[in-house]
């Protein structure tokens, strides 16, 4: 009788293990997983530029460059002068554009001597040429085909460029005479966005 | 950084400030998360990096540019009872911390560390991009 009741026992637990059995089986290994995300957005970095190399008849200060003589005093034909700006530990994170843009399409004047009926020619707008290079990016700007508009020069760039930027500005001898007066533009360089 | 966005099968870790936004370079990041969890037998748990770090997955930069880094390593740390490991990522995918034991049944808090400190890209700027990786917490039974 007394067995009879264990066995009976066992019966009633033998199916609870069972039963227990595929509950236990799913919980006996656990895992659980984190996405960890970051965005590192565009950046470009233009430091203030200083003189590199030797400059030829100019000089730099306060953001102006300055040419020491434009013109020949014996002749007023443009003596040619040159400057190299180098903007250092310059950056863009991604494939920026580079752009350089002169405002008045060259060296103009607002005070400059008028010229005289019949006279021969004179060159009222004093070309100049900017040269860019960063990394193995380089780009150029001649103001010389502007006839005195806005003129642009841009290109994108092949990837992310961390380095030295460096500009050359340069002016040329020319064939006419330059009038009297006082010539300027505004040169811009900017990376990043297209200009 | 921040836990949002997450479900109960996949919480995202997001990193709001990745890098300094005039150098390019990648600021440090820190967060500890917290998990109740129980294992009623004894078990050994390990943390595994997807990626072997936060790898650059999509963006406007160019992967593998010179003087640029595309990949951000960190260290996790894991506390689990008495016991703790640490892994720090180089790249290797699917590294895991050793393996963490625990010799009975175990319940509690489970201490996850996710440390970016300012080395981890290399001294390098970043790469601009998304950057991402998965960290799995497996609990295993001993035989």
């Amino acid at each position: 009788m007394t067995h009879a009741r264990s066995y009976f026992l066992m019966l009633l637990v033998l199916p609870a293990a069972i039963l227990l059995s595929p509950a236990a089986q799913a919980q006996d290994s656990a895992s659980t997983q984190f996405t960890i995300i970051g965005t590192a957005p565009k950046v470009c970095a233009l430091p203030s530029p200083v003189t590199s190399g030797t400059a030829s008849n100019a000089s730099f200060a306060s953001n102006t460059i300055n040419i020491t003589q434009l013109v020949d005093p014996n002749t007023a034909l443009v003596t040619p002068a040159s400057l190299s700006l180098q903007f250092p530990n310059t950056l863009c994170n991604y494939n920026a554009t580079v752009s350089l843009q002169s405002k008045s399409g060259g060296l103009v004047s607002n005070n400059a001597s008028t010229v005289a009926n019949g006279s021969g020619g004179f060159l009222q707008n004093v070309p100049y040429t900017v040269n860019a290079s960063w990394g193995s990016f380089s780009l150029a700007l001649d103001t010389s085909a502007s006839k005195g508009s806005t003129v642009t020069a841009s290109n994108q760039t092949s990837g992310a460029t961390a380095g030295n930027l460096t500009l050359i500005i340069a002016t040329s001898a020319s064939t006419l005479p330059v009038p009297q007066g006082t010539y300027q533009d505004t040169l811009t360089l900017k990376i990043g966005a297209p200009m | 950084m921040t836990l949002g966005a997450a479900s109960a099968t996949n919480p995202v870790v997001t990193i709001p400030s990745l890098q300094d936004s005039t150098t390019a370079q990648l600021r440090p990041a820190s967060i500890t998360l917290m998990l109740n969890m129980v294992c009623n037998r004894a078990h050994s748990l390990r943390v595994t990096t997807g990626n072997g770090g936060l790898s650059f997955q999509a963006g406007s930069g160019v992967p593998g540019t010179p003087g640029f880094a595309n990949r951000v390593d960190y260290a996790t740390m894991v506390n689990w009872g008495t016991a703790s490991a640490q892994l720090q990522t180089s790249g290797v995918l699917r590294a895991a911390t050793p393996e963490v034991q625990s010799p009975g049944a175990f319940s509690g808090n489970l201490v996850l560390q996710v440390l970016i400190d300012e080395s981890g890209a290399g001294h390098l700027p970043l790469t601009a991009g998304t950057y991402t990786d998965t960290l799995t917490v497996t609990l295993s039974p001993n035989f």
